[in-house]
């Protein structure tokens, strides 16, 4: 990455670049500008979002935020009145250029509508997962419910939005038609201000009759066919598509937008395609046999964002997060699972209570250490929920060298408060190990200043800033990753190592099984490390026993050898299990 | 200065609610109009359920031909039994409504059957003036009273008598305390633990129950009881706020409005009591958006302090580090029972 961030320098266009991501708890603002020939991060400020009443104009929070971080960087970026000075001005005041993006959800309500269930409704649930928007009703011809339930069902769900797949490309279309027929009736029953968009991802070739068969009752839009052919799912072009029609939706239902996109001439990225944009640049930037995953978790949404090869999979989970769904995880997991990442005792009652008074109080903040450990845990549970819908739509092929596991991935970015706002760096390292288990060789890195859906907007306008901001301290490495994959029994050798420091120290030892260790490697070193697994345990470097020899960055924790096994070792017996965990935050600097 | 969340516990207040019908239908109260808790304002009808008629198919007739044989017009409303299409041919054949209601569209050999549903009714609740109206839609009422916001409620709306259950703002409401001075009664207590006290509650009967707090594991019952259930502070068993016990004290007694409506937090709509009360002149609408001061009071929302009330003496500058490890923006907050506590801004709530 950093070769290519050192050619991409020779390209600049030296702005400032401010980017803003209305976020749902709070509105983030950054700036960066070239210092040294290199883009870096000057400054980043926050306020709270002001979507909701009694402001109901997100242009507030911005303002406030730009406020702050104009006072954080000593630079004038507001005029007398309070606007935005945009361009830049001879004195340096102001901003070169403004990148936006959304990451707030406010409730967009969609209905999936697809020909076949096993086919076009699937992929329209697949992509409906790759946006943040609440499914309210799934209909599929082959509901053989009648076209009176399906009616009466789209009236009844209220939808914002029609999304709509079915035919492969030059299929027949008969079927579809006659399908589309009643979905134009429902839009029809709906009084004129609540009529639905309608977003069609079917087969191109009746996209003119679809339009022409719909106008009479309002929008529709058309994004390429997420089924082209019966074997193959293609999201990519309909997922922008369908992100677009998100944030027109949002524009009608939030007020304030206009100011800000008057800055960016209209343009905005959707924060979950910030992410995977951002994610995607990695997958380019690291080139490796591996994919690359994202992942945040906050008050919005949980977003579990994956490239392998050139296949980008996002999964954005609105009724998964930390704010007012936070009592919706008990739809997707157990108290007995959050109970389970916990270092005390705490009584299914107090978990029930604490996720339905998240939904009350969703900006609130632990200020107990239980506290902190219940949340901690909740976030767990949430990614490892997140996980479970997210990878039914991997397309990673031979990359698969564990089935069961998650899909070797380097490097794993974390991002949203759950994960990023932790006393210690160690937590977030744990939370992610814990819930997302990552087998072999990994690292971890953090999005320290929640800037991915940020930066994924400005690479639309300069890549060449997101490519060395990437490469920059922001991202701070929380360390290199070494789990090895098996199991034995508790206190046998998992994995001996010795690792050589870049000054030419060395150290050397065994780790036991169900430990972790961390080799002291501090955020910029780096040092070779030589692996050997037991006869029981594979590294990924060859299978059983195979090890090697790699080069590990360091950072905030350290070298993490995680001697769990894969998947992980856990106790049965509540009592042990809690002390288990109380020991490997211990172990990690938690 | 910063802004956090907020809650109205007002002693006198204008207070003006709109009230809308669920779908398009006839308003019948009228501007300027007094109107009381349980007066009617409108009604429609709730969830049509629609059919599609194949006419064409019933009588026999190619489309065109049987589009010649409809006898009712689109919009037109109709009795269950009414000849829609036909008769056609020796054996008569027709085509009858389903049921009562009215076609919505036709032609092409087929026809969009609308069924009439339930009739919503749509009462006042609050006892007031209208001062605003929506054709087909809405009015809106202006009241002056007392007025308490809730943080969770059953959906159910009520009005009765204000009576308090409980000496205390911690204490449990229990079957024990229910006594037969309760009945018909808007019930103000500390906190609800079992679901047996919402049973008898139910065959007491009360008109609606105000708690601070109940474990979440009741919400099935309180989703399941015919009175409203308001919840001030959370779930579990937190005490009610004081602010808000002294307030609904104080106006024991009096008729009250109990509005147990579900949170919509992005257009500020949320449960609420409202206490009804002569206007002297000096009320006004309550403030929206107040910002965190020094003097302000505040509700702390968290452990180790939840449902504690208190005044903001000091707002430091810089981060502390909180017993959790986390840095935040913190509050110093003098209670009245003696003592100055520090909690985050993140987890206050502003008492208004």
């Amino acid at each position: 990455m950093t070769s290519r961030a050192a050619e991409a320098s020779s390209k600049l266009e030296a702005e400032s670049i401010l980017s803003v991501d209305v976020g749902t708890s709070f509105t983030r603002v950054a700036l960066f500008d070239v210092v040294e020939n290199r883009y870096r991060l000057l400054g980043v400020a926050r306020a709270l979002t002001t979507a909701e009443f009694p402001v109901l104009d997100v242009s507030e929070g911005i303002h406030q935020a730009v406020e702050a971080l104009a006072r954080i960087v000593g630079r004038t970026l507001s005029d007398s009145r309070g606007q935005l000075i945009l361009p830049t001005r001879p004195d340096g005041s102001g901003v070169g250029v403004v990148a936006l993006s959304f990451s707030l959800q406010a409730e967009v309500r969609a209905a999936l509508v697809g020909l076949l269930a096993e086919y076009s409704l699937k992929s329209v649930r697949n992509l409906a997962r790759s946006a943040p928007i609440e499914v309210v009703a799934e209909v599929s011809l082959g509901d053989r419910e009648g076209e009176e339930a399906l009616l009466d069902l789209l009236i009844e769900a209220h939808p914002d939005l029609i999304v709509i797949a079915g035919g492969t490309e030059g299929g027949a279309s008969q079927a579809l038609l006659r399908t589309l027929e009643v979905v134009g009736l429902s839009v029809f029953l709906l009084p004129g201000e609540q009529r639905p968009q309608v977003l069609f991802v079917g087969n191109s070739a009746v996209a003119d009759q679809v339009r022409e068969l719909l106008k009479p009752v309002g929008a529709v839009y058309v994004g390429p066919n997420v089924r082209p052919r019966l074997e193959a799912e293609t999201l990519d072009g309909a997922r922008s598509e369908l992100n677009n029609r998100v944030v027109e939706i949002l524009r009608s239902k939030l007020g304030g937008l206009d100011e800000p996109l008057a800055w960016t001439g209209g343009a905005f990225t959707p924060g979950a395609v910030g992410i995977g944009t951002v994610i995607r640049f990695l997958g380019q930037a690291f080139e490796g046999k591996k994919g690359v995953m994202g992942v945040s978790v906050g008050a919005g949404s949980t977003i579990i964002c994956s490239a392998f090869g050139s296949s980008l999979s996002l999964s954005v989970r609105p009724d998964l997060n930390l704010g007012r769904s936070a009592s919706r995880l008990l739809e997707n997991s157990t108290l007995e699972e959050i109970a389970h990442w916990l270092p005390m005792e705490a009584s299914r009652d107090t978990i029930r209570d604490y996720l339905f008074n998240k939904t009350i109080y969703p900006r609130s903040i632990p200020s107990t250490l239980e506290d902190l450990w219940l949340e901690q845990a909740i976030a767990r549970s949430l990614i490892r929920a997140a996980l479970r819908g997210a990878a039914a739509t991997w397309q990673i092929g031979r990359m698969h060298l564990w089935p069961g596991l998650l899909p070797p991935c380097e490097p794993i970015v974390a991002s949203g408060g759950a994960l990023t706002n932790v006393p210690r760096p160690g937590q977030a390292a744990l939370m992610l190990l814990d819930a997302l288990e990552p087998p072999g060789i990994t690292s971890l890195i953090l999005d320290a200043h929640n800037l991915l859906p940020a930066l994924g907007a400005t690479a639309r306008i300069n890549p060449v800033a997101v490519v060395q901001v990437l490469d920059s301290p922001s991202f701070p490495n929380l360390g290199t990753v070494i789990s090895p994959v098996g199991h034995t029994r508790p206190g046998d050798t998992v994995l001996r190592y010795q690792m050589a420091y870049e000054d030419g120290r060395t150290i050397r030892g065994q780790i036991p099984f169900g430990t972790i260790e961390v080799l002291p490697l501090g955020p910029g070193q780096a040092a070779r490390i030589a692996l050997q697994p037991s006869r029981h345990f594979d590294l990924g470097l060859g299978g059983p026993g195979q090890g090697g020899t790699i080069r590990a960055a360091g950072g905030l924790v350290g070298v993490i050898v995680d001697a769990r096994g894969r998947p992980i070792a856990t106790f049965s017996d509540p009592g042990r299990q809690r002390k288990a965990v109380e020991e490997w935050l211990m172990q990690i600097g938690g | 200065m910063e802004r956090t969340s907020q809650t109205h516990v007002a002693p006198l207040v204008v207070i003006r609610r709109r009230r809308a019908l669920p779908l398009a239908g006839t308003i019948v109260a009228r501007l300027n109009q007094r109107v009381q808790a349980g007066d009617l304002l409108g009604r429609c009808t709730l969830t049509p359920s629609h059919s599609l008629i194949d006419v064409a198919h019933a009588l026999g007739l190619p489309a065109a031909r049987a589009d010649e044989q409809l006898k009712r017009k689109a919009g037109e409303a109709v009795s269950s039994g009414d000849i829609l299409a036909g008769p056609v041919g020796l054996m008569r054949k027709v085509v009858r409504a389903p049921s009562a209601g009215r076609i919505v569209l036709q032609g092409d050999g087929r026809l969009l059957f609308e069924a009439m549903g339930e009739v919503f009714e749509l009462r006042a609740t609050y006892p007031g003036v209208i001062v605003g109206m929506e054709s087909e839609r809405s009015v809106t009422i202006e009241t002056v009273g007392a007025q308490v916001e809730g943080v969770w409620g059953n959906g159910r709306e009520e009005f009765g008598l204000l009576r308090v259950g409980t000496a205390s703002p911690s204490e449990e409401l229990t079957p024990a305390n229910l006594e037969i001075g309760l009945r018909s009664a808007v019930i103000v207590a500390g906190r609800i633990s079992e679901a047996e006290t919402m049973r008898v509650l139910a065959g007491l009967p009360a008109r609606g129950v105000i708690v601070g707090s109940m474990p979440s594991t009741l919400i099935p019952v309180a989703e399941e009881a015919a009175y409203p259930v308001m919840l001030t502070d959370g779930f579990g068993s937190r005490p009610m706020n004081t602010a808000a016990f002294e307030l609904l004290a104080s106006n024991a007694g009096r008729e009250a409005s109990l509005n147990a409506q579900a949170s919509v937090r992005w257009q500020g709509i949320r449960p609420e009591i409202i206490v009804p009360l002569p206007s002297v002149g000096t009320a006004d609408v309550p403030s929206e958006g107040v910002m965190l001061v020094v003097g302000r009071q505040v509700r702390i929302v968290r452990d180790p302090y939840p449902g504690m009330v208190g005044t903001i003496v000091s707002l430091p500058a810089d981060p502390i580090e909180l017993p959790s490890g986390l840095h935040a923006t913190c509050a110093e907050i003098e209670l009245p029972e003696g003592g100055i506590v520090l909690a985050p801004l993140a987890n206050l709530d502003i008492l208004e």
